[in-house]
């Protein structure tokens, strides 16, 4: 038996059953690679390192008023000097996985940047992969030119992954001056306790009102577009893969906008506006208290448990907001509040032993009214404290009785 | 009473003699030493003499030598002696003189590699230089990895870390690659049949990312004593090695002992229990006030043992704290404090499967007692090795079982004290090992179409890895284009690279006690198994197949489950074929389904079948390489007209090879499974099948296929010198597997063999 039969063999028999047998393209006909290159709207330039192949698109789209408000906080990364929104790149890329590790390749790296009126986007497409050297050059060439990468989930994905392929050509990381911003990050900080989750999708559905429509590809669909174009030369779902990516920088724009608008928000010496959502003033509240704004997260948490109970306590049902708001609002020594936001808390149903234990706490020492630290240690399962007030309790008990009697003999 | 004493008691009792072969008595040995080389930094001299080591035993010596002239060289290292020097010296000494130098250390366990760091820390605190030591492992957690990757002078590691975590990654890790200086192997031996083919590869694949960031790392391996280390190490690493000959530690005085348990059952053949003869004697040996480990040969049998031994000890006054049980599943704190209760002598009393044999740091025991053979020379002497590692007296008792590789080598005890014949066996060119590392291979870095792996061409498996679309071939270069991260399927310890997770239900939202791989747990944890842990029963609800759960809650029966599984084998294509005295032999391809079905609950304490059940588990599927034996058409007819019948014979001789085979072969017995037919659908006529048990086989079956006239030689010579009289354990089974005639029609069987090569 030959040994290309013997592989077969030895493969079919030594795969796991519910392992996806790949799809053979020997019957599908071949298309001109070149003829699909340009079909796509990609120029094939030539550069220091190889050919290599691009096409540039425009999107209206306004740029932020500058200067951009502080975005520290946002970001989790050192403080740089706001930049100009010129400066900002945003990146994404299409690669054949998610796997990680050396061997998944960025197939389509795009990049956009505000220009006068709009966002300029260039799309670099790895027609084999062969040619990665040339682009990351152009790549690491253009990059030179801003001090901000912003992607989403980059810091995680997009940007280790092309230091990677750097690497493997030997190469230095296209990106490795300029400062990330992950727009995931923000994302989950302001939004994050709103949705169901963070998916680039559905922040541009639910915060900028952008939804991607039907037309839009899936992404766990993307690695094979480019093994079929691979594979036959033609066109498959590239287009879809092209758009998809630039709409994907459209939308880590507008979500940038998002951004610096709860930002300036925030923006040190500012009031929070009275109109806030509950969820917003919670998470800008959270935001603040990170930047040991005490002041502006007890206004923001403020806003937001009067928000909560103007809206008939919806908010107040969610034990991590209720606990962020008693932490938060303790602070501020406003003691009604916070016994406010206890029994509302309580009220609509989170009766967790860490919020009868506040309540206790709070009535023993802040309140002074023990019967209810009794009632709320009791509740909160603390042994030690039940212990100690009912002594109190006791002790004051004995006390008033032995004033009155000493009263009623005097 | 001390050991000495017990010795002497039982050398003065014939009931306890009766049954025993041989008992060797192994002189002492004095140690040979060496002085401190001059290339030595002297650091490290002062460091070491300062620990109280003057100079170094001789095979320490040469092993700073040959690194020094920068060989890669192989070590003989029995237990306990002075091995890690042999490595450590070389690598601090590097990295002293270069702190840019970088070394990787290799051990076949996770444990083992937390063990070495602490001994490699130790002197590097006690250098006072800034050496960072850190192990990478599947425990490591990720806030950790980024500094080891970056900082980590001496990164020690296991091989499946290696392949799954560290290669597919190696952007990461450019400082290690980039200066990279030595690669140390421990525990080289281990590294054989399947195990070794896929560590091969990893290493292939480590030799190539090491290139690519120009580096070209010397190997030091170390071995338990085998015959060829050379020859394995060469295999393993695809280098020239240099092999260091003698070891130069001292010895203490060793009784072994080799036990054969008495027949119980003449007619059955049947010998008294391995479990409860080793039991027995085990009680002996506590009673002795004696430190003991005890190797049984299967997690079930640790259980078993570790749950009579825990109420023998309370009986002479050893608590069952002091008495534990260790092997794999277990999780790793507990096993850490198992290991530390054995140094500092809390724990008395160890029932272990051979996860100890490796040299994990668990001090000075006195006595180990086996419960079986342990499968080759070499394993016996590792554990062996366990008792009496620094000059004291000490002893082994070998209890044999009534299997026949046990039988062989208890009643052969020359062939086990002769020289060691064994030589360790590895095929990394084994084509599905070799396939799914060429993937790996490809994920890491694209291929050139020239490029040799592992000395040899392979762009033939390149075109077809790029006809089925995983590769792409572009201009001279083969790149990985698959979604798929490939290391994830490519698990280098068994066929399946699932593991079944056990969650004892009993807990406050169930929680994880240990785990098992996939065909393991079809045995051990199928729907209403029971399954032993920590001498705790467990009685498993269910088992989640799809989910890879099995759901456990604590009970406590007095019965235990036994599972049993079949095979159906479909001959695919012969390779090669060659005549035979009687009938003729064949070396091919064979596909193989397999299925739990049933399973009995056996009793404790009485071993009576009490009970059984069914088991609805998938088949698994498995493609390998097989020997067979074509009989003659007629051989049916011709035996019944000696009034035997030739299911019965072909059943007992495939038992019987089944087990002598191994023996000749080198390999384990779980490693080669026999099955016979009284017609092939693909030859037409009687055959026997002996089969390598892993997917593409690595081996076995062809050295079979060359060397099978000795093996039926030997298995006609054991057959006739068993005393049973109708099949027993033994030999071909006992009758009521393997038929009543079975006994009687083997021994016909393989007599044609012996009147066709014309022997009287």
């Amino acid at each position: 038996m030959d040994l290309k039969k013997r592989l077969a063999q030895l493969d079919r028999l030594s795969r796991r059953p519910d392992a996806a047998v790949p799809t053979g393209f020997g019957a599908a006909v071949s298309g001109d690679p070149a003829e699909t290159l340009t079909h796509l709207g990609l120029e094939e330039q030539t550069g220091p390192l190889g050919p290599f192949w691009m096409r540039s698109r425009f999107d209206v789209l306004p740029r932020p008023t500058f200067p951009l408000p502080e975005l520290r906080e946002f970001f989790a990364n050192q403080a740089v000097p706001a930049p100009d929104p010129g400066e900002i790149l945003f990146m994404d890329t299409e690669t054949t996985g998610l796997a990680g590790g050396t061997g998944t390749i960025p197939f389509l790296v795009g990049v956009s940047w505000w220009a006068a009126d709009g966002l300029e986007t260039r799309q670099y497409f790895l027609p084999d992969p062969g040619h990665e050297a040339a682009l990351l050059k152009e790549l690491a060439d253009l990059a030179a030119g801003f001090r901000v990468v912003a992607t989403f989930n980059g810091a995680s994905y997009d940007l280790p992954l092309l230091r990677t392929r750097a690497r493997l050509n030997r190469r230095e990381d296209p990106f490795v001056s300029l400062t990330g911003w992950d727009l995931l990050f923000p994302a989950r900080r302001l939004w994050g306790n709103r949705l169901e989750n963070c998916r680039q999708q559905t922040l541009e559905k639910e915060v900028c009102g952008l939804p991607r429509g039907a037309g839009d590809l899936e992404g766990s669909r993307i690695p094979q577009a480019w093994f079929d174009f691979l594979a036959s030369g033609r066109p498959g779902q590239l287009p879809e893969v092209m758009t998809h990516n630039q709409r994907d920088m459209l939308g880590m724009a507008h979500l940038l906008l998002r951004v610096v608008e709860a930002a300036r928000l925030v923006a040190p010496g500012t009031e929070p506006s009275a109109d806030l959502d509950w969820r917003d003033g919670w998470a800008l509240g959270r935001i603040c208290e990170k930047r040991r704004d005490t002041q502006l997260s007890l206004a923001c948490l403020e806003t937001a448990v009067a928000a909560a109970l103007r809206g008939k306590a919806r908010g107040l049902g969610e034990p991590r907001f209720v606990a962020d708001a008693v932490r938060i609002l303790k602070r501020g020594g406003d003691w009604g509040l916070v016994e406010k936001i206890i029994r509302a808390g309580l009220a609509a149903g989170v009766d967790t032993a860490w919020l009868h234990r506040e309540a206790a706490i709070l009535y023993e020492h802040r309140l002074i009214d023990l019967p209810k630290a009794l009632d709320h240690a009791r509740k909160s399962g603390e042994v030690h404290r039940v212990d100690r007030l009912r002594k109190m309790m006791d002790r004051r008990a004995t006390e008033a009785s032995c004033r009155l009697e000493a009263e009623m003999g005097s | 009473m001390n050991l000495a004493q017990l010795l002497d008691r039982l050398k003065a009792d014939d009931r306890f003699l009766r049954n025993v072969n041989r008992w060797e008595v192994i002189p002492p040995e004095a140690g040979r030493y060496a002085d401190y080389p001059d290339s030595l930094e002297p650091r490290l001299i002062d460091v070491l003499k300062n620990r109280g080591v003057d100079r170094l035993y001789s095979h320490q010596a040469e092993a700073v030598e040959l690194a020094r002239q920068g060989h890669s060289f192989v070590v003989p290292t029995p237990t306990a002696s002075g091995k890690t020097l042999c490595y450590n010296l070389p690598v601090l000494d590097a990295i002293l003189r270069d702190r840019r130098a970088r070394a990787l250390y290799l051990f076949p366990t996770k444990a083992l590699s937390q063990d070495q760091m602490h001994e490699v820390h130790g002197i590097v605190t006690d250098l006072g230089e800034d050496i960072k030591t850190f192990t990478f492992d599947g425990d490591t957690p990720e806030t950790a990895r980024r500094a080891i990757r970056s900082s980590g002078h001496i990164v020690v590691t296991n091989p499946d870390m290696l392949h799954q975590g560290i290669l597919p990654h190696h952007t990461l890790w450019v400082k290690l690659f980039e200066n990279l200086k030595y690669v140390v192997v421990d525990e080289v031996h281990n590294y054989r049949g399947v195990f070794g083919s896929h560590v091969g590869n990893v290493i292939r694949r480590l030799r190539r990312v090491a290139e690519f960031y120009g580096s070209d790392p010397q190997f030091i391996c170390c071995s338990a004593t085998i015959a060829n280390p050379g020859q394995l190490a060469s295999g393993l690493t695809g280098l020239e090695m240099e092999s260091i000959a003698r070891n130069g530690a001292p010895r203490g005085l060793k009784h072994f002992i080799f036990y054969n348990p008495p027949v119980v059952n003449r007619e059955l053949g049947i010998r008294q229990s391995v479990i409860k003869t080793t039991r027995a004697i085990a009680e002996r040996f506590m009673s002795s006030g004696s430190q003991l480990i005890i190797f049984a040969r299967s997690r079930m049998r640790v259980e078993l043992l570790l749950t009579y031994l825990e109420k023998a000890g309370r009986r002479v006054g050893i608590k069952s704290g002091e008495v534990r049980g260790y092997r794999g599943g277990y999780l790793p704190q507990e096993r850490r404090a198992i290991e530390k209760g054995l140094r500092d002598g809390s724990v008395t009393t160890v029932v272990s499967t051979n996860a100890l044999e490796l040299g994990i740091d668990i001090g000075r025991l006195d006595v180990c007692v086996m419960a079986g053979y342990a499968g080759t020379i070499a394993s016996t002497w590792q554990q062996a090795g366990r008792a009496g590692r620094r000059q004291n007296l000490s002893a082994v008792v070998l209890v044999a079982s009534s299997s026949p590789g046990d039988q062989y080598i208890i009643n052969n005890p020359d062939y086990f004290f002769g020289r060691s014949p064994e030589h360790a066996s590895l095929d990394p060119d084994n084509l599905v090992i070799l396939m799914s590392h060429l993937k790996c291979a490809a994920f890491e870095l694209p291929f050139g179409a020239e490029e040799n792996f592992g000395g040899r061409r392979v762009v033939e498996i390149l075109d077809y890895l790029a006809d089925m679309k995983v590769l792409h071939h572009s201009g001279d270069r083969y790149h990985w284009v698959s979604d798929t991260y490939p290391a994830e399927d490519v698990s280098l310890r068994s066929a399946a690279p699932d593991n079944v997770v056990i969650i004892d239900q009993a807990l406050a939202g169930g929680r994880v006690i240990g785990e098992m791989d996939l065909f393991s747990a079809q045995e051990m944890l199928h729907d209403d198994a029971v399954y032993m842990h920590g001498a705790q029963q467990y009685h498993v609800d269910k088992l989640d197949w799809d989910r890879r759960e099995a759901h456990v809650q604590p009970v406590s029966v007095d019965y235990y489950t036994d599972a049993q599984r079949k095979s159906e084998l479909k001959t695919l294509t012969a390779e090669s074929e060659r005549d035979f005295f009687y009938g003729s032999l064949a070396l091919g391809d064979v596909g193989l389904v397999s299925k739990v079905t049933v399973f009995k609950k056996i009793k404790l304490g009485t071993h009576e079948n009490v009970g059984a059940g069914r088991v609805h588990l998938p088949e698994m599927e498995m493609h390998t390489t097989s020997f067979w034996w074509e009989l003659p058409q007629d051989l049916g007819a011709a035996m019944s007209a000696e009034g035997l019948d030739l299911g019965d014979a072909l059943k007992g001789v495939a038992h019987l090879l089944g087990r002598v085979a191994p023996l000749f072969i080198m390999a384990d017995s779980a490693d080669l499974h026999a099955t016979a037919m009284v017609r092939s659908p693909f030859t037409g006529k009687p055959t026997l099948y002996l089969y390598d048990a892993f997917p593409g086989g690595v081996g076995y079956a062809r050295r079979i296929f060359e060397q099978f006239e000795d093996i039926c030689l030997a298995a006609r010579k054991h057959l006739s010198q068993c005393p049973c009289q109708k099949g027993c354990p033994s030999c071909v089974g006992p009758a009521v597997e393997s038929g009543t005639t079975a006994r009687e029609g083997a021994r016909w069987l393989l007599g044609q063999t012996g009147q066709a090569a014309g022997e009287a």
